[in-house]
């Protein structure tokens, strides 16, 4: 087995996982057990998480050259590295490698207020599922790539923001950034589609004795 | 930047408070110090509602689970373009008791002995050179010298026997080992191994003239100069052995004693001629 070589890009450092040999290992038990049981825990969240990101057939390559960088790296993680965050930041930069790769991507940035439009006409009313998760994936799905990268961390993945932050391998402060605009995307979302947002009282009135209530 | 954004920025901290009252990252305080907010706070609650109702409905993994059978397919696809193997377990190793190293040395001392009953003898291919009969001493060694009479036969053997030379004979001949000066009176190895068809004759030193007729052979030390026996005079230098069965039987000779050897019969000392 040989460690991945790391990609001292300008960018910081990636795994070129297409260059990791990998060819008959003889692993330990325990070391095929363990790698079998993260890679099936988090099997799901990753390939959805990638095929929200880069698309099916994209996500699914992305999610396999992640399993194989994390092999490639495995016996030598400390146990205390093989964590959630860790496989999900290998998953991050395969993400960015491959949108750099494939040129026939534009820039989501440059198209961004198309892409929310296409994203509400896509939302044509009740589907089959419920209207408001319709409403939210398509609002997600418009999102710029950073931005939508760090809404799914924390809403799908439960994370807290210094996880979000250490996965992406950004700044607290830029997590809170993207989920402060991610939360106006959702909120304009909302209020095109005339979804009533919850908790949202009702305007307060005059009582007719000069008081005011809330009913 | 806008006045919304203004406040947005202005609640940062609130926002992550949420997301952390969200995901279920705070204790039972902090949670409910959120949930009263949420119901007195209007503005902490309108900063909440996009997510609040957001995390109100089902994950997006929840709402679309992946198709059965999706991980065991990619896992063997993973393992084969891999190769994994896995290392074998580790036969377990059974402590063994007492009784099991007993029993396997008693098989062993047994295996030993039946082979050592039941095995022949190993013999020793040998090779010899044939003493040319010149009817004076020829050297069969630097100090070891042999004189045939006529129609005797010596041979002598390539290999030493035990630090001995060592030859055959049939007929007679006379055989003088010269003392060896560097060796102490306690040691005093036989040099030579005289082999006839009754018995082997083993000389330490001195002349020895053996006659070798049919399973007969006659010995006889032939006196040693009058100095060396007035220094040695129990000096024996001269073993006459016969082999009978397993055993052996044996005949020191002092000097001018004579012994007679028979095949499978005990060596014995002749009486001195008068």
């Amino acid at each position: 087995m040989r460690l991945a070589r790391y990609d001292r890009s300008p960018e910081g450092p990636g795994f070129r996982v297409r260059e990791v040999p990998h060819t008959g290992e003889v692993v330990s038990p325990d070391l095929k057990a363990a790698f079998l049981e993260i890679h099936q825990r988090l099997h799901a969240s990753l390939m959805d998480r990638a095929e929200r990101l880069l698309g099916r057939e994209d996500g699914r390559d992305a999610v396999g050259e992640t399993t194989l960088a994390l092999w490639s790296q495995w016996a030598w993680l400390s146990p205390e590295k093989r964590t959630e965050q860790y496989v999900f930041g290998i998953l991050h930069r395969c993400i960015r490698t491959r949108r750099k790769e494939n040129r026939q991507l534009v820039s989501l940035d440059e198209v961004e207020p198309e892409l929310e439009e296409l994203a509400q006409r896509a939302y044509t009313g009740p589907g089959d599922g419920d209207p408001r998760a319709d409403l939210i994936d398509a609002a997600i799905a418009a999102m710029p790539p950073r931005r939508r990268e760090v809404f799914l961390l924390v809403r799908e993945q439960g994370y807290s923001y210094a996880e979000t932050a250490e996965v992406l391998g950004v700044s607290i402060g830029t997590v809170n950034t993207h989920m402060r605009l991610a939360t106006e995307d959702l909120r304009a979302a909302f209020t095109r589609s005339g979804l009533q947002l919850p908790g949202a009282r009702p305007p307060r009135l005059p009582s007719p004795k000069g008081g005011e209530t809330n009913d | 930047m806008t006045d919304r954004t203004d406040e947005l920025l202005d609640n940062v901290d609130d926002l992550e408070l949420i997301t952390s009252y969200l995901n279920g990252h705070l204790d039972p305080e902090r949670v409910e110090a959120v949930r009263r907010r949420l119901e007195e706070d209007a503005t902490f609650r309108d900063l909440a509602a996009p997510l609040l109702l957001t995390w109100s409905v089902p994950t997006h993994l929840q709402r679309n689970p992946r198709p059965e059978g999706e991980w065991e397919r990619d896992w063997e696809a993973f393992t084969q373009r891999v190769g994994i193997q896995e290392e074998p377990p580790a036969p377990r190793r059974r402590r063994r008791g007492w009784r099991y190293w007993g029993k396997l040395l008693g098989a062993g001392l047994i295996v030993y002995v039946l082979i050592a009953l039941l095995q022949p003898p190993i013999v020793r291919e040998r090779n010899y050179n044939d003493v040319p009969n010149t009817g004076g001493w020829f050297p069969l060694h630097d100090r070891i010298y042999v004189q045939m009479a006529p129609g005797a036969k010596v041979r002598l053997d390539w290999e030493d026997i035990e630090g001995m030379k060592h030859v055959l004979l049939e007929g007679s001949a006379r055989f003088r080992v010269d003392p060896l000066h560097s060796a102490s009176l306690a040691l005093r190895p036989f040099a030579l191994l005289v082999e006839t068809s009754a018995g082997s004759v083993n000389i330490g030193e001195g002349e020895v003239s053996v006659v070798a007729l049919g399973d007969t052979t006659l010995v006889q030390a032939v006196p040693l100069p009058a100095i060396r026996r007035a220094v040695e005079p129990e000096l024996r230098t001269v073993m006459a052995i016969t082999t009978i069965g397993n055993t052996r039987s044996g005949v020191a000779l002092f000097d001018g004693e004579s012994a007679r050897m028979v095949r499978g019969q005990h060596a014995q000392r002749a009486l001195p001629n008068p």
